[in-house]
């Protein structure tokens, strides 16, 4: 009996949570957003910016890439997406629409050493040549010694990401050298980068970190929110929140919100902003 | 009580209402059991009709975007990866385990025990941090050219390797404590010294368990999803000559994960149940190797040869003895020419191996100029170096997250909402939703997986008769149990979350699938610790099968069944890989008041710490707590085994 007891208690107290809970559920509007690694770290503060401005609305943040973002929204699993780079035209079929919120440099970052030893400016066709294999040996991008490039030199992301489709149509489209390695984030591929002794990867300049990343110059143009915006720096993309439909409701109010002067703002010293902001 | 019930009224004392309620519940654990086996070879079919299996098991190149799904490189990594660890972790363990239980004084060998019991629980996403954080710089130091970055195919084997050496010391010093003492006794009686009664007594008188410590050492080695997405490189390619350490390797669980993140596409859905299926495989041939090798000594030892011995003639028998000693000096020569091979040429490295095989030849007569009793002094020096690696790791490990993590620790720390910067750097504030996330995954996990698991035990123990489906039944659950975690994640990702989306009962029942075998299983086994003669006592009083069960097994087994599925908990409170994508968020405003609501926990945000400002203070902190969340638990296992030792006797 104490047994049949301790069921019936487990089961009530497991009831109990659920129906006590779901009661509160509807104390305010939820917004769940998830999506790219790139656009995670800006929304993390307009999150946080927002909440200080209204209590009503409670906030999920998961953060995996761009695609997933997009199939989150479309199964409505998530009410908000994030995408740095264009959403697939079968996407748009499906009813997601996308809303550009801000333009992001992508940053190519080589490792301090290979920085230091003289590759500070590259063009999108060297990248392009790096990435392909056609390009052989450091020295041939300005390293000051020949040290043949590895296929552990050359980082990618996930075919998820969102910076990665960027990046690769940027540079036009590479076929890549198979068995690269991927790294899984944003913040993977800093760290990988930085930390290792030959190496070149690609984030987005909101995420550099001027302290540890090595960025190289594209056509001697180093990359900079100034740069960005008049158009000399050439790897520019754009962030997107994407929502299933036009956003309504609570999400149209924060996206809105992104876009006002006040949100634009908040872009900081990382992102480019859709217009100047005063 | 008893005394008030009539017997003689009753037909059969084993029928009762309970009873059905006890099968109901079990059916519905077993039926769990099943449900996922099925569910990952149904999801596999699309990928194994729509695209060739030979091509899936040989193919070279992963791209789901443009349909390729060629699994290769990550089988090939998943193998590489174990062996690694093994050559690392099964001379250091063997032999730091035959000093704990052969040489140490009783007492050392009390303390030195729970500390390596210790180190089994702690997370692996610690061990993962660990890589990151120290040993991959230490190895890119020690070998510059080789390792261009902190990752490799080394690092991983390395840190698998010390995560298996808890389970593989541990393990054998209990097979090697089994060995009765009249073995040595006689041995010793004999003039034999210390040393040679272990090497020619314990350690053969043992084998079948040590064997089983190694394998239990390569299952877990085989299933680790987080250490091998953090430091193995994952690069989807096979090594260049195989043995290149140095070379970046994606073994297949971190490929599941990794993939998990974005895939859509059915098909490519469909590859990954097929790899997930490939990996439940490995893990069944690895169990079923392990079962024939245990059966083989057993016998070997009884009977005098083992069962492919008996069969063979005799011809053939004696040429394999003959062939045993040049074979084991042939691999001894490949295998140092090939770790040779990386850093010199061709030539130098065949010399070097030529010299090691040469020495390896002279060892028996160099030790034969020795008195027994300084070949004893040298062994015990081996051993005792091995037990101070095997512990100087996981001191390490230890030291340099306290040592950093602890100035971080502060009751904001603790209490306070994360703040992060627009880099993704938290910045300020605590990591407290996480904390409060993590403990409400293990109560939530707990309500779910203990009284399922429990009654299942209790079932499957005391009431269900021997029978070819209860053999059935026995057989999934140990399947369940040797299953990797991400492979449950994987699951719950098109079923479980499809249902409740990203929160708090998703990762509550992802991690009570997880926990759920272990739960049986301790319960189970307390069951049967029971003497038999309470259970009859308490029969004889009148009491029926159902009332000895309650008030007289279980209470008597409590001690092991609560200390069972404390650690399950403690488990739970670590695991990553499979709440990863599917049931946690990286950032959440608010305070979880309902299971729908999307949870943080400590071992997820410990990842995304680490891959964006890896060597912070916020990174330390983190792992510093989550640690000692784990080692709370892990010494309120003790304490209720201590309790339940000194109340219980019989």
């Amino acid at each position: 009996m104490i047994m049949a007891f301790a069921v019936v208690g487990m089961l009530c107290l497991g009831g109990g949570f659920l129906v006590g809970s779901s009661m509160s559920d509807d104390r305010s509007q939820t917004l769940n957003i998830a999506g790219s690694s790139s656009v995670g770290p800006l929304m993390t503060t307009y999150v946080q910016e927002y909440s200080k401005l209204t209590d009503s609305v409670k906030f999920n943040l998961s953060v995996t890439d761009s695609t997933d973002g997009v199939n989150k929204v479309l199964s409505g699993a998530a009410d908000i997406g994030m995408s740095s780079s264009k959403i697939s035209d079968a996407a748009v079929a499906a009813g997601a629409v996308a809303t550009e919120i801000c333009k992001d440099a992508i940053v190519v970052v080589v490792s301090p050493k290979l920085f230091d030893g003289g590759v500070t400016n590259l063009t999108p066709a060297q990248m392009k040549g790096i990435y392909e294999g056609t390009i052989t040996n450091w020295q041939d991008v300005g390293f000051n010694a020949s040290v043949p490039i590895a296929n552990t030199h050359v980082f990618i992301r996930e075919e998820g990401s969102g910076t990665r489709d960027a990046f690769e149509s940027l540079i036009g489209k590479p076929t890549l050298i198979s068995g690269l390695s991927t790294q899984n984030s944003t913040g993977l591929m800093r760290s990988a980068v930085s930390s290792a002794e030959y190496a070149i990867g690609y984030i987005s300049l909101g995420s550099l970190n001027t302290a540890t990343d090595k960025a190289v110059s594209v056509n001697g143009v180093p990359p900079s929110i100034a740069n960005a915006m008049n158009g000399t720096y050439e790897l520019v993309r754009s962030f997107y929140l994407v929502t299933k439909g036009a956003p309504t409701g609570t999400a149209a109010l924060f996206i809105d919100w992104i876009l006002s002067p006040t949100g634009q703002k908040h872009l900081g010293s990382s992102f480019v902003p859709l217009y100047a902001v005063p | 009580m008893a005394t008030e019930r009539r017997p003689s009224k009753r037909k059969n004392v084993n029928s009762g209402s309970e009873k059905y309620l006890l099968t109901a519940v079990s059916a519905a654990a077993v039926a769990i059991v099943f449900i996922i086996i099925f569910f990952v070879i149904y999801n596999s079919i699309d990928a194994l009709t729509q695209y060739n299996l030979w091509d899936f098991l040989t193919g070279r190149i992963w791209s789901p975007s443009s349909g390729q799904f060629g699994a290769f490189p990550a089988i090939m990594g998943t193998i590489l990866v174990t062996i690694g660890a093994l050559v690392f972790a099964v001379p250091i363990g063997i032999s730091a385990a035959v000093f704990l239980s052969e040489v140490v004084p009783e007492k050392v060998r009390n303390t030195l025990k729970p500390i390596c019991e210790i180190f089994a629980g702690i997370p692996s996403i610690v061990y993962g941090f660990f890589g990151l954080i120290l040993l991959g710089p230490v190895l890119q130091s020690l070998f510059p050219g080789h390792m261009s970055a902190s990752f490799s195919w080394l690092t991983a084997s390395i840190i698998l390797g010390i995560m298996a050496l808890p389970t593989i010391i541990s393990v054998s010093d209990d097979a090697m404590r089994a060995v009765p003492r009249s073995y040595r006794e006689a041995s010793m009686a004999m003039g034999a010294t210390k040393w040679e009664t272990t090497k020619k007594i314990t350690v053969p008188a043992a084998f079948s368990g040590i064997s089983a410590a190694v394998m239990l050492g390569m299952g877990r080695a085989i299933g680790e999803t987080m250490v091998v997405m953090m430091v193995a490189g994952s690069a989807m390619r096979v090594p260049g000559p195989l043995w290149d350490v140095f070379e970046w390797i994606e073994p297949l669980t971190s490929l599941i994960a990794s993939d998990m993140k974005y895939v859509s596409d059915p098909l490519h859905y469909s590859a990954l149940f097929l790899l997930a299926l490939v990996l439940f495989a490995m893990v069944f041939l690895v169990n079923y190797v392990t079962r024939i090798i245990i059966k083989n000594t057993k016998r070997k030892f009884e009977e005098g040869e083992g069962m492919l011995e008996k069969h063979l003639p005799r011809k053939v028998k004696d040429a394999v003895n003959r062939s045993k000693r040049p074979a084991f000096l042939f691999m001894i020569f490949i295998v140092v020419w090939m770790a040779a091979s990386l850093f010199f040429s061709n030539g130098v490295s065949a010399c070097i191996a030529f010299a090691c095989t040469l020495l390896t030849v002279a060892v028996p007569y160099i030790a034969k100029l020795f008195r027994p009793i300084g070949r004893q002094k040298i062994a015990h020096c081996i051993m005792a170096v091995s037990m101070i690696i095997a512990i100087g790791f996981l001191v390490a490990i230890f030291g340099d997250i306290i040592i950093k993590g602890i100035g971080v620790l502060s009751i904001e720390f603790l209490t306070g909402y994360p703040v992060f910067d627009n880099q993704g750097n938290l910045v300020g504030g605590g990591i407290f939703p996480a904390i409060l996330g993590t403990i409400q995954l293990a109560v939530g996990t707990a309500m779910i997986a203990i009284p399922l698991g429990f009654i299942t035990g209790i079932y499957l123990s005391e009431f269900a008769r021997k029978s070819r489906f209860t053999n059935i039944i026995r057989s999934s659950i140990d399947i369940l149990n040797g299953t990797p975690s991400i492979v449950f994640g994987l699951f719950a990702a098109v079923t479980i979350v499809a249902v409740f989306n990203i929160s708090l009962i998703t990762g509550c029942i992802i991690l009570a699938i997880v926990i759920l075998p272990v739960v049986i299983k301790t319960t189970e086994e307390a069951v049967k610790a029971v003497p038999g003669e309470l259970r009859e006592a308490s029969m004889a009083m009148g009491a029926t099968k159902w009332e000895t069960t309650i008030r007289v097994i279980v209470p008597a087994a409590m001690g092991g069944i609560l200390t069972g599925i404390v650690l399950a908990l403690g488990r739970a409170a670590g695991e990553t890989a499979p709440i990863l994508y599917a049931a946690t968020v990286v950032w959440r405003n608010y305070m979880v008041v309902s299971p729908f609501d999307a949870n943080m926990a400590l071992p997820v945000l410990l990842f995304s710490l680490s891959s964006t400002q890896l060597g912070s203070d916020a990174t330390y902190g983190t792992a510093l707590v989550l640690m000692i969340l784990v080692l709370v638990v892990f010494s309120a296992a003790s304490y209720i085994r201590y309790y339940y030792s000194k109340k219980v006797r019989w």
